[in-house]
């Protein structure tokens, strides 16, 4: 799973969970990729995400101390090397091995050989 | 205005239109039909505005075969051959020292008895070429000469034509994607021709986020990969997302070790656009975050028939033991109420003009419009058939999301039909 798949996905489906986001992320394993950076593609999925879950992500993997701690004004105005930070973070780092935990209700969905499973049933408390 | 000649393939021709128009609308190709396109003749005389047009629509289109620039249409050789005389800056365009050619020949309506060698001869000895070298394996100009036939017995075509070849359109991606060397491949993965068109019919284009919620071994995204976009998929069967337990494949036995919905990006070198799948229920919306939003859905759901359609339900009675791992119920998910929720979750989850493609299978004796799914915040934009057996065939529905929906909107279907789609195929099966 790459992290930016993380920002899109939320526990609001388990009962008396009204948020349910960001999700806490423990990352236990991961690879980084050295996937082509392109700078529209890159702008258009930051329009996309919510930074607050971006930073627990970064956090996650130890990189927290390279993006700023506020949300850029603008995307488009930031320069490639600045984007290419972000770049990396959303695409290039894939999760192997970790846990998603609901920040409401700590319930864990494990993720193992990069996939997470969101069905298990001590979700439904 | 550049007159084309654009031959379909003849297969899938009830996706012919849809498919044509779709990529025409993504690349905003202005186009005129002299002949109003349909699904009986398979070759169409179009109005481009520049070969630029031509070649985004060749980059994408899996049932344009040829797209041919026009220099002659006549009722028969003697007559081409005339119009030559007439204007022989037709031919003398070609026939450069500098330029090499070859003629290819091509006949529709009728193939038995044709031989092509003999026809590109017989054309050559009344229109010959002086200066230009001959190429075959990689001519400057492919000259195309086409014979149409109006019955598959007439001795004389009805028309002939000749001219450029502009290209080719994107047949060899059913062959580079064909199932038998995939990786990983399920009971119900789709046939790699209709995949691409699928994803041709939900306008993905580079760069978009595209989700497929009942995502089994990849099959559909992985066109939609292959066109650039970034793809995420949902599964809820445990083995089936990590690959395990038995084969699809006859005598095979259990996956293999190497069989993953990620092995099969790496295999066609799309593993940067791979996202990742998760194991959900795609009936819960609630996987989703606010700020999700998908420029395309593509999907095949379950049927009921070789793949089980399931959602998750509440145990009723649950004994969790320390050691042991319980995973939620799965029920039999009502056929109709299924698709509803689809278009549910595509009109919540796509960005505006965002496009949902998928099949919906329907029972061929009392089909009507009333039986497909209904969004007010959707507008569905194509439904091509395939036949599947005498008494039921499947769908192509591509809708676009016309806006966000407002309160309590949600998915009809006016006159239910589907949800007997399962017993209706195998009412006639005769007990052992």
């Amino acid at each position: 799973m790459k992290l930016f798949v993380h920002n899109f996905m939320s526990s609001r489906f388990l009962k008396n969970v009204t948020v349910g986001y960001p999700l806490n992320l423990v990352v236990k394993q991961f690879v980084e990729k050295d996937i082509e950076f392109d700078r529209d593609n890159t702008i258009v999925m930051l329009d996309r995400i919510q930074y607050e879950a971006l930073i627990v992500a970064a956090a996650a993997v130890n990189q927290s101390d390279r993006i700023p701690r506020e949300k850029p004004e603008k995307w488009d105005e930031l320069t490639d090397e600045q984007l290419r930070v972000f770049h990396h973070l959303l695409m290039n780092i894939d999760v192997i091995d970790g846990e998603l935990i609901c920040p409401e209700t700590k319930t864990v969905f494990p993720i193992r050989d990069g996939i997470p499973n969101m069905l298990k049933v001590d979700a439904e408390k | 205005m550049l007159p084309v000649l654009v031959i379909f393939s003849q297969s899938h021709v009830d996706f012919r239109i849809a498919e044509f128009e779709a990529i025409c609308s993504m690349f905003s190709i202005k186009v005129d039909l002299s002949e109003k396109l349909n699904t009986t003749d398979h070759m169409f005389i179009v109005n481009f505005e520049s070969h630029l047009e031509v070649r985004k629509l060749l980059s994408r289109s899996i049932l344009v075969k040829y797209a041919i620039e026009l220099s002659i249409e006549a009722e028969s050789y003697d007559i081409m051959y005339e119009q030559i005389d007439n204007k022989p800056e037709i031919i003398e365009k070609f026939d450069k020292l500098e330029e090499s050619f070859a003629i290819r020949f091509f006949a529709i309506g009728r193939k038995k008895k044709l031989d092509s060698i003999e026809r590109i001869k017989a054309f050559l000895d009344v229109v010959p070429f002086n200066k230009a070298p001959i190429c075959l394996k990689s001519p400057k100009n492919e000259l195309f000469l086409v014979e149409e036939y109006e019955n598959p017995s007439d001795e004389a075509p009805k028309k002939v034509y000749f001219g450029k070849l502009i290209g080719e359109g994107r047949a060899e991606l059913k062959t580079k994607y064909n199932l038998r060397d995939r990786c990983y491949i399920g009971n119900t993965t789709m046939d790699p021709e209709l995949s691409f068109i699928q994803s041709n019919l939900a306008m993905i284009s580079p760069g978009d986020i595209v989700l497929d919620p009942f995502v089994g071994t990849g099959g559909l995204i992985l066109p939609a990969a292959e066109f650039g976009a970034f793809v995420i998929g949902t599964e809820i069967n445990y083995q089936t997302a990590r690959a395990q337990g038995r084969s699809s494949r006859q005598g095979v036995g259990q996956r293999g070790e190497s069989e993953s919905i990620k092995a099969n990006f790496e295999q066609y070198k799309s593993e940067s656009q791979f996202l990742g799948v998760l194991i959900a229920d795609s009936s819960k919306h609630g996987i989703w975050s606010c700020n999700a939003k998908f420029d395309a859905i593509v999907a095949d759901p379950p049927y009921g028939v070789r793949e089980k359609a399931r959602k998750t339900v509440k145990n009723k009675k649950v004994d969790t033991t320390e050691e042991y791992v319980q995973y939620q119920q799965k029920e039999e998910y009502d056929l109709e109420a299924a698709f509803c929720d689809l278009l549910n979750l595509s009109a919540r989850l796509l960005v505006i003009n965002g496009r949902i493609s998928f099949w919906y299978p329907v029972i061929l004796e009392n089909y009507c419009a009333e039986n497909l799914p209904n969004h007010p915040a959707m507008d569905l934009i194509s439904n091509c058939e395939q036949p599947l057996t005498r008494k039921t065939s499947r769908r192509l529905l591509s809708y676009r999301k016309i806006r966000d929906p407002v309160n309590d909107e949600a998915c009809e279907i006016q006159k239910t039909g589907v949800s007997h789609y399962r017993s209706v195929l195998f009412s006639s099966a005769k007990p052992n």
